[in-house]
């Protein structure tokens, strides 16, 4: 033990670890060490740096890692950040496997052979450099700057990583405009219509809430550290409702759970609200001075019978109204709505009937009240107008292209955008993304990315099913590899993202790589010498409130700082829609063609005919293990399955199938294998499989994965993707 | 005789979303073959009111009281220490694999690597320096941890060596389960 102790304390980290030595010491005085690895405690010595997790995860954990001799060792949660805590989940402790990868592209590479066919030549950067912008100039020249497209979303959330590094390059360049709304924008829409914002309360405020009601969120995906908190309030009395139609961990542990079907939640709000209304647990004081359109509700509650929503959600009504009677009897709710459930053709339509249950409760005004959805304050409050080069671009009507409809940009024969003919692209460059399996409809994509006359260039970490189809592939540097800042969108933290080690290989960071090209292109303007710092010191020169007080020396020395937003949010009963008050019944619903009130249309109304009668609604969710196409090849995460489905007992029965048996998914669009997992976990005429699994990686055969299924169509309102209107077949394998 | 220091598991089930952070922290520390978990996390389907749900058991060597692998291990492998951790010295197993079997609870793999058996030794280089193991640090809704067996049984009323998924055995198991909320 002595030994182990002096080896141990060599270490720069030793006063921390010393402080936090626990009660657990006096009794084992006289243990014995046999069979210890005191080895093993090496790794936790060296220089501590900090570095935020920049994964699509609205918890943004702040990370410590250890550094000897330039090689990362060692990473744990900063526990010093107390919302985000000492332990980060599994994929930010694997967060040296993930950077140190054997897997790793370490060179740059040019590709020799066919489109797709994996064989490749090992070029310098400069001669890569030469090549990209001899091209990219000569289809400028040849078909214009809008010919070429940036593709890029959340392998990098850091605000150099993610926008000021490739839009600079973007702007200067004039390329056609990416529209990067996989995700959230349908409910931005949907949370407007009812209270004019979706910027919500501080969710360290559960604490003092009487009632946590989670719509459609699974914490265990994106945002295990909050859990913690969760708990914490739940012990102290706090009651927890859930809604989702896939049973997440968290459902099993609520006090009241419902599993509606699929899409049917403006009819289960609707139902909500009747009871809350019929009981006389509505708000009149707030309705009155605080809303418009009660009425108009009234009417449009009574159109649906309690028969009629039972029939539709598939919810007992006994289940609904024990969950109205807890949110209509307590006095603070915080609602938590998820980022998953408006993945579908009504997603503004259910995301504005999901808000409208805070408005007849009033629950407003309050700390521990209101709903949290993305509170994008802290990056939203960088200066990244100035960061991203807004300023440099000349062609500021270039056509737009949203991201999920990828496969129609870049379709060989018919390009479209919006529905209507687009201009054809001829030169694409990937980073922070993988479009083939993270878009929806991968065979589309990959007819799309075969194309001999579209120049293909990806720079990632890994050989991901996109980089397969490049033209030159680049080595990029892990986000530990550069500095960076970033915002969370859960709380309201801005941090550090310190370089932790220098890049492996001959890998570039975003930046360094767009800085280069930028070079190569001729630009000779003076952002295209900045430094990581200069810009780092760009984003923060804002004018935003929120930041008040935090300036780049400050942050650079306490590693994260709260934003100081007053509380409680929409405390003054204005509210930012046309009428200045929460509207029941909105025009700009009305006007986007929907019910003004509350809109009964379900997704499978506007599938097509061969679509909408296959047997089964398949839901692409996230799982705690992996984010999006990221940590499919990492060591420790890798054996941890994500090529499954879940069915219900009764459709396992109608099909034959049992636990561990290989079933086929089809539709139209495709087909992927996976192995059963029979549950009650989601409902009968539902399945589950894992979103963004990697085809190369599909132990069932690589001829598809979840994305070869999935409709590109978007949601509608906010122009998002719409993944979960998706319906399959199944077949055993 | 009970042993007053005696160090266990404390989980509380109700808690755990089976997200396997745990197992994944586990392996990094000790630094395993990437098929090799000395903590498993298992999913139980259960019936509950109209349906089922889900519950996660998150397990790993229960540093038995009587210990069934130290009982039979011919080379003297295992011992138990003041702190009633049972631990392996790998350098003195010979890969008989006899504790396999006569672990009930399924703690002791054999590494292909050496042949030899390996399984939780509660990270006792951690312990020994006052810290948690590596699953317990690795959890991030904290409901794993390290306690003195004695003194939970004696301050929390909810806890036993019942669970789903876990039960009291002739070995005497030393996890207890506690239960916060009804
Ligand atoms: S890390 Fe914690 S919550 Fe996750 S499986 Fe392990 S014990 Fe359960
Ligand atoms: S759980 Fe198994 S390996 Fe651990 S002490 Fe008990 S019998 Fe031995
Ligand atoms: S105590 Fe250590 S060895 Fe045992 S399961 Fe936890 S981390 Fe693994």
């Amino acid at each position: 033990m002595k030994i182990n102790r002096r080896t141990f304390m060599q270490g720069a980290g030793a006063t921390a670890i010393l402080s936090s030595l626990s009660g657990l010491t006096p009794g084992i005085a006289n243990a014995r060490t046999t069979g210890a690895h005191s080895n093993l405690l090496a790794k936790r010595n060296g220089e501590v740096v900090y570095h935020s997790c920049l994964r699509n995860c609205a918890a943004r954990c702040l990370l410590k890692f250890r550094v000897q001799d330039g090689r990362m060792t060692y990473v744990s949660g900063a526990e010093e950040q107390a919302k985000t805590g000492k332990a980060p989940c599994l994929k930010g402790q694997a967060y040296v496997q993930y950077t140190y990868a054997p897997d790793r592209i370490l060179h740059p590479m040019e590709r020799v052979g066919a489109k797709g066919e994996g064989k490749w030549r090992r070029i310098s950067w400069d001669e890569a450099y030469k090549k990209i912008s001899d091209r990219l100039k000569s289809v400028i020249t040849e078909h214009g700057s809008e010919s070429i497209l940036p593709y890029s979303y959340s392998g990098n959330y850091g605000a150099i990583g993610m926008s000021a590094s490739g839009e600079r390059f973007w702007n200067r360049i004039g390329s056609s405009i990416l529209e990067r709304k996989v995700c959230t924008y349908a409910a931005y829409d949907g949370l407007e219509s009812v209270y004019g914002t979706f910027l919500g309360p501080d969710p360290e405020d559960v604490m003092l809430s009487d009632v946590y009601l989670n719509w459609g969120h699974d914490e265990t995906v994106s945002n295990t550290i909050a859990i913690k908190l969760i708990n914490k309030a739940r012990d102290n009395g706090t009651k927890f409702l859930v809604v989702n139609p896939q049973r997440t961990p968290l459902c099993n542990q609520a006090d009241v759970y419902l599993q509606p079907k699929p899409s049917t939640d403006v009819q289960l709000c609707a139902g909500i609200m009747k009871y809350l209304v019929e009981k006389d647990l509505v708000n009149h004081k707030f309705i009155q001075e605080q809303s418009i359109g009660y009425d108009d509700l009234l009417k449009r509650l009574d159109e649906l019978s309690y028969d009629e929503i039972e029939q539709i959600t598939g919810v007992p009504r006994a289940k609904m109204f024990e969950f109205a009677q807890i949110l209509g009897e307590n006095e603070k709710t915080m609602l938590r709505m998820g980022y998953g459930f408006q993945r579908n053709f009504n997603g503004a339509r259910m995301s504005r009937a999901v808000a409208m249950l805070l408005g007849v409760t009033g629950n407003f005004g309050k700390r521990g009240n209101g709903l949290v959805y993305d509170n994008i304050h802290a990056g939203a409050g960088l200066n990244q107008s100035i960061a991203s080069g807004k300023y440099m671009r000349k062609n500021k009507d270039a056509q737009r292209i949203n991201m999920t409809e990828i496969a129609k940009a870049i379709h060989p024969t018919n390009p479209t955008s919006h529905d209507k003919p687009s201009k054809p692209i001829h030169a694409m460059i990937i980073y922070n993304g993988n479009p083939v399996v993270v878009a929806p409809d991968t065979n589309a994509v990959i007819e799309g990315m075969k194309r001999e006359d579209l120049f293909v260039v990806g720079h990632d970490m890994v050989m991901t099913d996109s980089l397969q189809y490049c033209d030159i592939i680049l080595p990029s540097a892990s986000q530990f590899e550069t500095d960076d800042i970033v915002g969370d969108y859960h709380g309201y933290y801005i941090q550090v993202c310190q370089k932790v080690i220098e890049p492996v290989g001959e890998s570039k960071c975003n930046w360094t790589f767009f800085r280069e090209l930028g070079q190569a292109m001729g630009f000779e303007d003076d952002v295209f010498k900045a430094s990581n710092d200069d810009i780092i010191k760009e984003l923060l020169d804002t004018d935003s409130p929120d930041y008040k007080g935090v300036t780049y020396e400050r942050l650079m020395k306490e590693k994260f700082i709260k934003l100081d937003i007053p509380q409680p949010v929409l405390a003054d009963g204005k509210y930012n829609t046309p009428s200045g008050k929460i509207e029941f019944s909105s025009k700009l619903m009305s006007d986007a063609g929907y019910h003004p009130v509350l809109d009964w249309q379900l997704p499978e109304e506007e599938m097509e005919p061969k679509e909408r009668n296959l047997p089964f609604r398949l839901l692409s969710s996230g799982v705690p293990q992996r984010v999006n196409s990221s940590f499919y090849n990492v060591k420790y995460i890798r054996a941890i399955p994500a090529y499954y489905v879940k069915i219900n007992p009764v459709d396992a029965k109608t099909y034959d199938v049992k636990d561990n048996d290989v079933v086929k998914l089809s539709n139209h669009r495709g087909e992927a294998r996976f192995v059963v997992i029979v549950t009650e976990g989601v409902l009968p005429g539902s399945l589950m499989t894992p979103k963004c699994n990697w085809l190369r990686m599909n132990p069932n055969g690589t001829e598809g994965c979840t994305n070869s299924l999935t409709t590109d169509k978007l949601t509608d309102m906010g122009g998002c993707s719409a993944y979960h209107s998706t319906r399959v077949d199944l077949a055993k394998a | 005789m009970e042993n007053k220091h005696q160090l266990g598991f404390v989980f509380r089930q109700e808690n755990c979303i089976g997200c396997q952070a745990c197992t994944v922290a586990c392996q990094i520390h000790n630094e395993l073959p990437e098929d090799v978990r000395f903590r498993k996390v298992d999913r139980y389907e259960v019936p509950h009111e109209d349906g089922t749900k889900d519950i996660w058991l998150s397990h790993s060597c229960m540093h038995c009281g009587n210990p069934g692998c130290l009982m039979v291990c011919p080379s003297q492998a295992y011992s138990v220490r003041d702190d009633g951790l049972v631990v392996l010295d790998r350098d003195k197993c010979t890969g008989c694999g006899l504790c396999v079997n006569a672990c009930p609870y399924d703690a002791v793999v054999m590494l292909k690597s050496d042949g030899k058996a390996a399984k939780c030794n509660m990270c006792i280089e951690l312990i020994d320096q006052g810290l948690k193991p590596a699953c317990v640090d690795g959890c991030p809704v904290e409901c794993l941890d390290v306690d003195r067996i004695h003194s939970v049984l004696q301050q929390k009323s909810s806890a036993s060596k019942q669970g789903i998924g876990y039960g009291n055995c002739i070995t005497k198991p030393n996890m207890l389960i506690i239960k916060e909320r009804a």
